[in-house]
């Protein structure tokens, strides 16, 4: 395998069309690759590039214009030229030099121009990058109504740019990485020198290092090597696709990760209590931010808990239900052919093929959906009395809440079928059993060195302004509270 | 290695839901709810009447129609209670539930059963709850549950809140399972229950048919001793009671003397303590009673006025006629009966220790020699909207 | 492999929730005793006795720096060993009493037609994984638990307050000094906590303020001790005695509002606390025995003491016989008074016989 690579990695000769034949034969004469050819005092000069990928116009400001209308002396050397190609385009981009046959390819297809002169055994790899994508828009995942509009999108840079105009320090760091054998894609690990700890970040590179995709598309392929070994319905990992959120987050001494290709970043190491943390909290006043933080872990334990609650409760101890709701809910269920736990279970299923249908359904044809499931399915099967209508409203009810915190949805509906079925078949007993269970299972979890659950457990009071309640701005700032200051964080400085 | 640990450890719980069929469960279709339940017993055998939730005409939709009667009463006989229970819910095909159970009425027949005896059942079932309301009736608790009492969603969740407004009217006192469960454990076994019995009333003129419409009243306290029936108290010895146990929360008293033709005193605020004390080698308890009134009605004698003295005297009759029902009731309950209802035992025990040493092992006959020391004290400081009265207040 | 770290108020938390778990069946107080004002006196003196129990033991860890199990490793070698093996079978014992004291409670208040097994099964799995998880993993959730617990204790408090007559309360009587003496003694050695928390010292973050960690410890379960049996005092009076479960009696009175006969959820809480307790002194054992053997054989001794565990639970709730056997054996007061002070001093004493002539004062690394 060794052996292979370092036959790949062949040195640029000085012989430009030797060069050119080698770049030929190892794309296979691939259609999008295109040379051009200047000549500067009979010494040949190719402009290698991807199709597509540069912009032309930037290239023949440039690097062509300027080599066309210098008079160059007639015993100019390649080396010459070499030099007057970097002075001129000191206003580029990115600027590199480039000794091998892979710089050049990945340079050519990350959007450079790879400039070679014959009699050189090197390269000059220009940032000239005019491929089309996709603009600065609002995140479809994190909606707010204050704060900006901005979200990330695929190209790396503009990202790192939208980073870097948020914190004006030196001390934020950009450190560069490739990752996938063959995609080759470019990543950034983005945290503040003074307030990242350092064992944090050598964990990461060391996570990273042992990843042998060879396809790297997405940073949820990252994910499963960011997260801790212990098994968990929970993820470590947090995932933005704002800005701004990202650069609260890298103050606090995260380091975040950033791939090309696509608008999410990730979030090491990630808190439980962040998942109810929105950057609309930050804008509002202190007593209605607390109120809808509050309203978000009510909306969580509601979205978990309340069909298996209801099935438990009605199957097991209907004592607990006040004699008015209790009789409705007989009336109801005293002609449905299915006990409480099937009918719950069926319903919650109808519901979670209805939302993935409407996910996938193009627009127009998805809101037909929602009237679908919601007055044939839903009011049809409550007349036709296949399922009471208390259940359908505690679906409805279930439904609603789970969208409140997007980010815990896969758990959250693992879970909800996990205790309908424990509540149906064991009651208020195997629910506490399985809850306590979790409970553990996320108390474990110690990703990186600090604990999932902190700072409600181990309790850390000073943390805790932010999390039930979100303190004012002239408590906030009162120091910033980075994760290692968190209690049972095995972090050093 | 760990992950795989875990991931065995928990799959195992996963396969406890195999065990599953360990539970039993029960559909709520399955489930009879149980309302009240009334204990008779007659020819040796248990009659038990229960009043079970039967939902009229909801079909697919759930709204309980509070204008019908939502109820269903089964009848079922047995040598005890549990046979009877059982044998019905083979033949009903439904479980009792008797988790929300509001009622337990004993009947006229029941009430010569020692009180451990015919509540049995719902002291040592699970199901049963000790906050379920506790009645006599006066008659059969059968005719109490077969009332037809066309209001609210059930007739046992109407009788329950009679006899919850009544409490709260100082017209009653409310016995759970629990007070009377409390006054088994201890040695002198007395307690109280509330009678209940059917009263018929004809529907109002102007109807075409007379309609007999039967309606349910609380009659007094009934009184126990050593676990048995003793005798009942009336409307003004249960007032007594009650304030002598520190019970009411608001109570109204007509008064009619020299001023008023009548005026009706609200009391709003009551309290009562009962202190032992030894005078000459003699136990004596003091009742201190204070109570907060305030006018609600009132009718002046011609030429007599409404000001402090006025007033004054009818607070005096108002504390007399506390007075005077709390005698009642103490001559009844403690001396005649020989009911330890005001816990006069266990404030000996608890203020004077080594004399409850001497008198604890004939407590009824020492009981029967102690006397009570009235101070009463009623304090009317609010006189209502009327702009009449001439005083400062 | 870092030694798990935990705080001081974690393990005054863990400590006080695992000692309420007696209090749902009056087990803490022993059968035959009333409620009353004995009680509620007995309580803080039991408090004291604890203190004075384990005060050798915090004695010997500041000047060894360690818990006293791993001192008598050091001092006494073999007998260390011993040591250990007799602490791991108690705390095992005290797991398989829990078990059986859920499922009993179980199967009597909330599911009468369920089989035992069920809850012996679910219990100690779910505990055995606990104990797999680790003490970090224990104490953190024990903080939620605790939260909830109390929780319901106030419900239970506030749901009750019409119920509540002080005249219900039984008075001390002329049995005086001796009788609230001798149900504070029930009372300590019916506490293993105790025990627990002179073990649980070395995974400490920070080993200073020990004895304060112990006093609290002991005012926090006491003050919760108090109101529970306040709360059953004045709400059944003598009818305490008679039941099985009392306090959970009083929680099905609570009543606010709608929310009234909430039985299921104060079964809940119970579990929950037992879930901890168990998964405690599963985790207890396990490090226990794991010191008694080689590092490569540890892997078997949780899967090992989880059976004993489970098969402990099954025969108890078998045989009421062996129940109230083990009962006998681990409420005397023979294991609290003599596998801690005693010992404890037992260790001291070695200590200072085996200190070299000359060296002075006491090792304070506090």
């Amino acid at each position: 395998m060794e052996e292979k690579k370092t036959e790949e990695k062949i040195h640029l000769s000085t012989d430009l069309n030797e060069n050119l034949i080698e770049m030929r034969a190892r794309l296979d004469n691939t259609a999008d690759f295109m040379v051009r050819d200047l000549y500067i005092n009979d010494i040949r000069v190719s402009l290698v590039m991807i199709e597509g990928m540069v912009s032309l116009a930037v290239l023949a400001n440039l690097v062509v214009r300027p080599l066309l209308n210098e008079e160059f002396p007639k015993n100019t050397a390649p080396e010459d030229i070499y030099d007057f190609i970097e002075k001129q385009t000191i206003m580029a981009a990115d600027m590199k030099d480039v000794f091998l046959f892979d710089e050049v390819f990945k340079m050519a297809m990350s959007g450079f121009v790879v400039i070679i002169i014959d009699g050189i055994a090197r390269g000059i790899a220009l940032g000239a990058q005019g491929f089309n994508f996709r603009s600065i828009s609002e995140p479809s995942s994190e909606v707010n109504e204050r704060g900006s509009r901005e979200g990330f999108t695929e190209p790396i840079k503009i990202n790192l740019t939208m980073v870097r105009r948020r914190i004006k320090s030196d001390k934020l760091k950009f450190e560069s990485l490739q990752l996938g054998e063959q995609s080759k894609t470019d990543a950034c690990l983005i945290y503040k020198t003074d307030a990242v700890s350092q064992e944090l970040l050598r964990e990461v590179r060391r996570r990273l290092n042992e990843i042998k995709l060879d396809v790297v598309l997405d940073t949820g392929y990252l994910q499963p090597f960011l997260e801790g070994k212990a098994l968990s319905l929970f993820s470590e990992v947090g995932v933005t696709e704002r800005p701004d959120t990202l650069v609260a987050k890298i103050l606090e001494g995260r380091v975040a990760i950033m791939l090309d290709g696509t608008p999410y970043a990730l979030i090491v190491p990630y808190l439980f209590s962040e998942n109810f943390q929105s950057f609309d909290d930050y804008a509002h006043r202190p007593y209605f931010a607390t109120f809808i933080r509050l309203l978000k872990y009510f909306s969580f334990l509601f979205t978990i808990y309340l069909p298996g609650l209801y099935v438990a409760l009605a199957t097991f101890h209907p004592e607990a239900l006040p004699h008015a709701l209790l009789f409705n809910i007989a009336s109801a269920e005293e002609t449905t052919p299915f006990p409480l736990m099937l009918s719950a279970l069926i319903i919650h299923f109808i519901y979670e093929i209805m939302r993935e249908a409407g996910l996938r359904l193009p627009r127009p044809v998805g809101h037909a959906v929602g009237i679908v499931g919601a007055l044939v399915i839903g009011d049809a099967a409550v007349t036709a009395g296949i399922i009471g209508s208390p259940m359908v409203m505690v679906v409805a009810l279930t439904a609603i809440s789970s969208f409140v915190v997007p980010s815990l949805y896969e758990p959250v509906s693992v879970l909800r079928f996990l205790f309908i079925i424990i509540g149906g078949l064991t009651g208020l007993y195997g629910m506490t059993i399985a809850s306590a269970a979790l409970l553990c299972n996320a108390c474990r979890l110690n990703n990186l060195g600090v604990p999932f659950t902190s700072p409600i457990t181990p309790f850390s009071p000073k943390a805790m302004r932010d999390v039930f309640v979100r303190s004012s701005w002239k408590v906030l700032q009162k120091g910033t509270h980075t994760v290692q200051k968190l209690r049972g964080s095995r972090l050093g400085k | 290695m760990k992950g795989k640990m875990a991931a065995r450890l928990l799959l195992l719980p996963a396969c406890c839901m195999l065990l599953s069929g360990c539970i039993k469960i029960v559909n709520l279709q399955d489930r009879a709810i149980v309302q009240g339940v009334g204990v008779d017993y007659e020819d040796g055998q248990y009659l038990i009447t229960m009043q079970i939730f039967s939902p009229d005409g909801s079909g697919g939709q759930t709204i309980v129609d509070p204008s019908k009667q939502n109820a269903k009463v089964i009848t079922c006989r047995g040598k005890t209670i549990s046979e009877a229970v059982e044998d019905t819910s083979i033949s009903q095909g439904k479980d009792f539930f008797f988790g929300h159970n509001r009622l337990v009425i004993l009947g006229e027949g029941a009430r010569k059963l020692p009180l451990s005896e015919s509540l049995s059942y719902f002291i040592n079932t699970m199901d049963s709850r000790a906050d379920v309301n506790v009645l006599l009736a006066e008659d059969t608790a059968s005719e109490v549950l077969n009332a037809d009492i066309n209001q609210g969603i059930l007739p046992a969740l109407t009788i329950e809140k009679t006899v919850q407004n009544a409490a709260d009217s100082g017209k009653i006192s409310e016995v759970l399972l629990i007070d009377i469960l409390r006054s088994l454990a201890a040695e002198h076994q007395s307690a109280l229950i509330p009678m209940i019995a059917v009263a018929e009333e004809d529907a109002a003129h102007g109807t075409e048919e007379s309609k007999k419409l039967k309606n349910i009243e609380l009659t007094g306290m009934a009184v126990f001793a050593d676990g048995f029936y003793q005798g009942a108290l009336n409307e003004q010895e249960t007032r007594g009671m009650m304030f002598l146990r520190d019970e009411i929360k608001r109570t109204v008293y007509p008064v009619f003397n020299e001023d008023f033709r009548e005026i009706s005193i609200e009391l709003y605020r009551s309290d009562t303590k009962i202190i032992p004390h030894l005078e000459g080698g003699d136990l004596r308890f003091t009742v201190q009673i204070n109570a907060d009134g305030m006018v609600q009605e009132k009718v002046l004698k011609e030429g007599k006025t409404f000001d402090n003295e006025s007033l004054s005297r009818a607070e005096k009759a108002l504390e007399d006629t506390i007075r005077s029902d709390c005698e009642a009731a103490f001559q009844k309950a403690v001396l005649e009966y020989q009911s330890d209802v005001f816990y006069l035992g266990d404030m000996v025990w608890r203020d004077q220790p080594e004399l409850w040493e001497k008198l604890q092992d004939n407590w009824k006959e020492n009981a029967g020699k102690v006397e009570l020391n009235y101070e009463v004290e009623v304090d009317i400081d609010r006189t209502g909207l009327q702009e009449n009265f001439n005083g400062v207040l | 492999m870092l030694k798990p770290k935990i705080s001081m108020p974690q393990i005054v938390m863990l400590l006080t929730l695992s000692r309420m778990f007696y209090t749902l069946n009056g087990i803490l107080l022993g059968t035959g005793d009333g409620y009353g004002m004995a009680y509620l006196w007995a309580i803080p003196l039991s408090a004291l006795l604890q203190f004075i129990v384990v005060l050798p033991a915090l004695f010997l860890s500041r000047r060894q720096g360690t818990s006293f199990i791993t001192a008598g490793y050091s001092l006494w070698g073999k007998g260390g060993k011993v040591m250990a093996l007799i602490c791991g079978v108690y705390f095992l014992l005290s797991a398989v009493l829990t078990v059986f004291s859920t499922e009993q409670f179980m199967v009597n208040a909330a599911y009468p037609e369920a089989s035992p097994i069920f809850f012996v099964l679910t219990l100690t799995l779910a505990a055995a994984y606990a104990a797999h998880l680790g003490l970090e993993s224990i104490a953190r959730s024990g903080f939620i638990i605790f939260i909830i617990f109390v929780c319901g204790v106030l419900f239970a408090f506030l749901g009750n307050l019409e119920q509540i007559n002080l005249i219900f309360i039984r008075p001390l009587g002329t049995g005086g000094f001796g009788e609230v003496l001798r149900i504070a003694v029930n009372l300590t050695a019916r506490s293993p906590e105790i025990l627990l928390f002179a073990i649980l010292l070395p995974n400490l973050g920070k080993n200073r303020g020990v004895k304060r960690g112990a006093i609290y410890y002991l005012l926090l379960s006491s003050l919760i001790l108090e109101v529970i049996v306040f709360l059953i005092s004045a709400v059944l009076g003598q009818l305490a005695q008679e039941e099985a479960f009392p306090f959970y009696t009083v929680g099905t009175l609570a009543k606010i509002s709608i929310f009234q006969r909430l039985d299921a959820v104060h079964m809940s809480v119970w579990v929950l606390t037992a879930f901890i307790r168990t998964g405690l002194y599963l985790w207890a054992a396990v490090e226990l025995f794991q010191s008694l053997i080689p590092v490569k054989k540890h892997r078997f001794v949780l899967p090992f003491l989880g059976i004993l565990a489970l098969v402990g639970g099954m025969l108890c709730g078998m045989d009421k016989g062996a129940a109230n056997g083990l009962y006998s054996v681990m409420f005397s007061a023979i294991p609290i008074f003599i596998l801690l002070p005693f010992i404890s001093i037992a260790l001291l004493i070695t200590e200072k016989a085996k200190e070299p002539q000359g060296k002075g004062g006491a090792g304070d690394e506090g």
